[in-house]
């Protein structure tokens, strides 16, 4: 059995050898490799077909239930697959290696336990071509569907040469019905007016109801992880960042953590703080953005402007700290770029003073302020144990009273070990829960913020760190407003890494948002849709389909057609304009 | 008929007589910290030609030119509308050559350079 860069058995890695122990027991020479590489942190290699055995275990004995990602990785002669998951009572993150050979890349799917995988699986088939056996519906997920067969853009021996973008058919889907319904499709998207990110969803609808949403997501991919191979470890920092423009300084934290885990750099306690406070200042930006366009979607504009204003407080405390109102790039391998001074210091204090008072304002508008309880209660109805099956993150499933929350499971990535702070949750379940769980936090953040000013350590605010970063992996998480941010770095001892993998919140909370809109209105998706950022506005096209008579018919309307069908409808019925 | 007050209509009493927001930006301007990531400003008297900032820029904005004013021959440019304002080359210059500066207003009806040698400090893309 090797034993890799290993930290033997202590007191404190208690938990960790444990999880060990269990596996050996299980799987017996099996178990071909692992690893206790620091604190919170276990690799297993197990062979293939095992795997299933063993995230069985994990799952039904041991109260495993969270699957962070699944991460797939071109080892020129044969694959690999990692199962990341996260054991939130022992605080431990469990990675499950599985090496998969490149002449028959199968390998036995992990839904039974955790439908979660399920997004994460079919993105790894799409970017590697690893077909999972068991998978209820292995599609491509972030390329067109129409992309050619057997074309997996993440495999090293791919080129873009091979693929000419001019011969990919356009999309063309087939509305998919059941039979028998008098149900029809909606379009939402790629393009809508207050969709933020172009996203398509096939809405079927019965009446109002919704019946089930199908979302797309494949129109804007933007092939970062490709992009990150291309450039150097100091580069990416500015690729993260840019991942996401409003959680900018999640995206950048375990990304520069991870990759001091490979270089084995401590980041000194000054740098430590500085790093969390800026992260905690992108939360309360990113929820008092939310929470205005929360209000913009049911159309209760004052609020929307109000929070909008009371936003600019710490988009100007960001520009004073880190040189940027959005993109606070503050974080480089290492330690901070920036250290802060008492001025700063006094204007923060100033800042937070009124941001509490502010967000005082409103926990009492959420709570008692009809405009917004008679849209937001009992809408977008969660249940807590299908959340967890479905690993969901951030404030949707504390907004389900699941205390879930990586700053508390997994402390290490910043300063938050040594930071007192409470993990809100709501028992409400629905739209109005998640607005809840977002304005406490807000709180919570603000007083986070003044403890790190009161306990700054001195001393140096950053480490020198060499280029070149020695060959080994490390994954990393933090908890960005919106959830998990998940990164896996793998470096070969260049400058650039090998492998980068991301994963955002969204991408786990997609399936269950989705599922709370069934049975809903249409009215009320855009709330509820609202918590993940894309909405449904408008109808570019309807599709009908009779499918009373023996040949189905179909038939696409524009929406002059619609307009002037609704004219005519509304006038037969006695109606003036 | 008089009803109770809502949770939001103290607010709304409150902000009439608030001043407001907004800035009216042409005519009055905010300030910004001095730390602000802005323009890109290079003094070719303090630059060794060591060529990093080209090295790590991110975005490729930063391109080398032969100059006999520095020791290594060669001096940095800078495409504006390239940059993405990271100033990770004005952190990594060993020398403090290279400086963001807090002006943002850099709207320009052609796409301008920022290059040392040029009459003015800057020059326009041909």
């Amino acid at each position: 059995m090797a034993e890799l860069t290993q930290i033997p058995k202590t007191e404190e890695l208690k938990n960790e050898y444990e999880i060990v122990e269990e596996m050996k027991n299980l799987l017996g020479s099996d178990l071909l490799e692992y690893k206790v590489p620091r604190v919170n942190r276990v690799w297993i290699t197990v062979p293939n077909g095992k795997h299933y055995k063993a995230a069985e275990h994990l799952y039904k004995k041991m109260g495993v239930w969270f699957i962070s990602t699944v991460t797939g990785l071109d080892l020129k002669d044969h694959f690999e697959v990692l199962f990341h998951l996260l054991d939130m009572q022992r605080k431990v993150e469990i990675t499950i290696r599985v090496p998969v050979s490149k002449d028959k890349p199968e390998l036995e799917s992990l839904t039974d336990f955790y439908p979660g995988a399920n997004l994460y699986e079919r993105e790894v088939y799409d970017m590697f071509g690893i077909v999972f056996k068991g998978h209820p519906n292995l599609k491509r997920l972030l390329l067109a569907e129409t992309f050619p067969e057997g074309e997996h853009p993440l495999r090293k021996d791919w080129t873009p040469d091979k693929w000419d973008p001019k011969k990919v058919p356009l999309i063309q889907r087939k509305p998919i019905l059941p039979e028998e319904t008098s149900d029809y499709v909606l379009q939402v998207g790629p393009q809508t007016p207050t969709l933020k990110e172009p996203m398509n969803f096939e809405v079927i609808v019965d009446g109002e109801i919704v019946v089930d949403v199908i979302p797309h997501i494949e129109y804007n991919h933007r092939g970062l992880e490709k992009a990150f191979e291309q450039r150097t470890f100091i580069q990416g920092i500015y690729m993260a960042e840019r991942v996401c423009g409003i959680c900018s300084q999640a995206h950048t934290l375990p990304y520069c953590d991870a990759v001091e885990q490979l270089l084995g750099v401590q980041v000194p306690p000054r740098g430590k703080y500085i790093r969390t406070m800026v992260t905690e200042f992108n939360r309360i930006h990113s929820h008092l953005l939310w929470i205005g366009v929360a209000c913009h979607l049911i159309g209760w504009d004052t609020m929307f402007m109000y929070s909008w204003r009371d936003r600019e407080v710490i988009l100007d405390l960001t520009d004073l700290v880190c040189g940027s109102r959005v993109t606070a790039a503050i974080n480089t391998i290492g330690g901070v770029r920036r250290d802060i001074t008492d001025e700063q210091i006094y204007k923060i204090r100033k800042g937070m003073d009124i941001l509490e008072k502010r967000t005082k304002t409103y926990k009492k508008i959420v709570l008692e302020e009809d405009t917004l309880l008679k849209r937001a209660v009992g809408v977008g109805y969660l249940n807590p144990s299908y959340l967890k099956a479905m690993s969901a993150v951030g404030p949707v499933i504390r907004g389900s009273g699941v205390k879930t929350d990586v700053r508390y499971d997994d402390p290490h990535f910043g300063a938050y070990d040594e930071i007192p702070f409470n993990v809100c949750t709501s028992d409400m379940c629905d739209v109005a829960g998640r607005l809840v769980v977002r304005v406490d936090e807000l709180i919570e953040s603000i007083n986070i913020i003044r403890y790190i000013l009161d306990h700054l350590p001195s001393g140096e605010v950053r480490v020198k760190v060499p280029r070149k970063v020695p060959p080994g992996e490390a994954v990393s998480h933090n908890e960005a407003p919106r959830g998990e941010v998940f990164y896996y770095i793998k470096s070969n001892g260049t400058d650039k890494p090998e492998r980068v993998k991301v994963i955002t919140p969204t991408m786990a909370n997609l399936l269950p948002i989705i599922e709370s809109c069934k049975g809903h209105y249409i009215a009320d998706f855009v709330l509820n849709f609202g918590s993940i950022d894309p909405c449904i506005a408008c109808m570019c096209r309807t599709t009908f389909i009779d499918i009373s008579k023996s040949k189905p018919k179909k038939w696409v309307w524009t929406d002059e057609e619609m307009r002037r069908y609704g004219i005519e409808w509304y006038q037969n019925r006695g109606w003036r304009r | 008929m008089v009803r109770k007050l809502g949770a939001m209509e103290p607010e709304l009493l409150k902000n009439l007589t608030k001043k407001r927001a907004t800035v009216l930006y042409p005519f009055e301007k905010i300030e910004l910290p001095e730390a602000y990531r802005g323009l890109w400003s290079f003094d070719i008297n303090k630059c060794t030609g060591c060529g990093l900032c080209a090295k790590d820029c991110p975005s490729g904005a930063i391109e080398l030119k032969p100059t006999e004013r520095t020791k290594a021959g060669r001096y940095p440019i800078n495409y504006v509308s390239r940059c993405m304002f990271c100033s990770q080359c004005q952190e990594v210059c060993p020398t403090g050559a290279i400086k963001m500066t807090p002006v943002y207003e850099l709207s320009d009806y052609r796409k301008k350079i920022i290059d040392a040698e040029a009459p003015e400090g800057y020059r326009y893309e041909e």
